[in-house]
């Protein structure tokens, strides 16, 4: 056994776990839920942050009740080792502060924006940034090459958002991106279910 | 050291290899098991690729050797098992992965 098997055969239990599309699912209707609350907004739906929580809490409701009523029956539950829980406390951690520093930069640019005119550029610059180093970070130290692909939808659709000053046709990129996040978690979860049927009982 | 002298050696390391852990099933769960902290007997199924039946068989073996420890509890009125590696199973793991190791190399190409 070469000692780098042990680390490709955590990988492979890792992907097991993870590789169900569920989060894949979820990524893609939070920016859906983002794209969709703008388009909600310029449609004079009502405030977006209330859409925008609304659905977000929907979407993290049935990831959920996805996780412990179809995918646990049928994978079972595994418990990871230091290095691996390590490896998802830093990406928490990378993941939280970007956020952080994009939500704090925003506050302060949306409070001076009357002063930073000149400055439309840079909460756009900030968000494609954050959304890239952060999926890139989480792709590299998970070993999840999809979220390289995500962070670039992502960066898409936040700069799209704040480039296009067209009201509805700015909110369809974002849509968009999300809608094609969905579309490879559905893909991904609909090969789960065909690889792995549900467990009968232990006799 | 003469031809026959070093077929003997190899032949003796092979023979000493850990017998509880020298069988594909159990070598599979034992390695499944060495990188997590623990996992249970669905997700070990899902892994090796046996049955229940067998799973229940070589974790009998390996509890008895005292490699694994299995936590048994009921989750809705029904049996659920963790298993995990013990230090001494750990041990076990790493010291026949070891010997195997230096084994394959002896070998020639």
């Amino acid at each position: 056994m070469k000692p780098d098997s042990i680390e490709g055969l955590e990988k492979r239990v890792f992907r097991l776990s993870t590789g169900h599309g569920g989060w894949d699912l979820y990524l893609g209707l939070l920016l859906a839920a983002i794209g969709a609350s703008a388009l909600a907004e310029d449609l004079g739906r009502g405030d977006s942050s209330i859409w925008l929580v609304v659905i977000m809490a929907v979407a993290l409701a049935m990831l959920f009740a996805v996780e412990q009523l179809i995918i646990r029956p049928r994978i079972g539950n595994v418990k990871f080792g230091a290095r691996r829980k390590a490896n998802l406390r830093s990406v928490s951690a990378i993941i939280g502060s970007a956020l952080l520093v994009g939500l704090l930069v925003w506050v302060i640019y949306t409070a001076s924006s009357h002063i930073l005119r000149w400055t439309t550029i840079l909460p756009v610059l900030l968000w494609v940034v954050v959304s890239l180093s952060g999926f890139s970070l989480a792709a590299y130290l998970l070993g999840m090459p999809q979220l390289y692909l995500y962070g670039l939808l992502y960066a898409v659709g936040f700069a799209s958002l704040e480039l296009i000053q067209i009201p509805v046709t700015r909110a369809l990129p974002v849509l968009v991106c999300g809608l094609l996040i969905i579309a490879i978690g559905i893909a991904r979860f609909v090969r789960f279910l065909r690889k792995y049927p549900r467990v009968e009982p232990m006799p | 050291m003469s031809g026959a002298e070093s077929d003997n050696d190899m032949v003796s390391r092979v023979t000493n290899l850990d017998a509880t852990i020298h069988t594909p099933a159990r070598l599979a769960i034992m390695a499944y098991l060495y990188v997590v902290d623990s996992a249970d007997y669905i997700f070990l199924m899902r892994l090796s690729g046996l049955t229940w039946g067998n799973l229940a068989t070589h974790l009998g073996k390996l509890e008895e050797a005292g490699y694994v420890a299995i936590e048994k509890e009921f989750r809705n009125k029904k049996p659920y098992s963790m298993v995990q590696l013990t230090s001494s199973g750990r041990e076990a793991f790493r010291k026949y992965k070891d010997s195997l190791k230096e084994i394959l190399n002896e070998l020639p190409d």
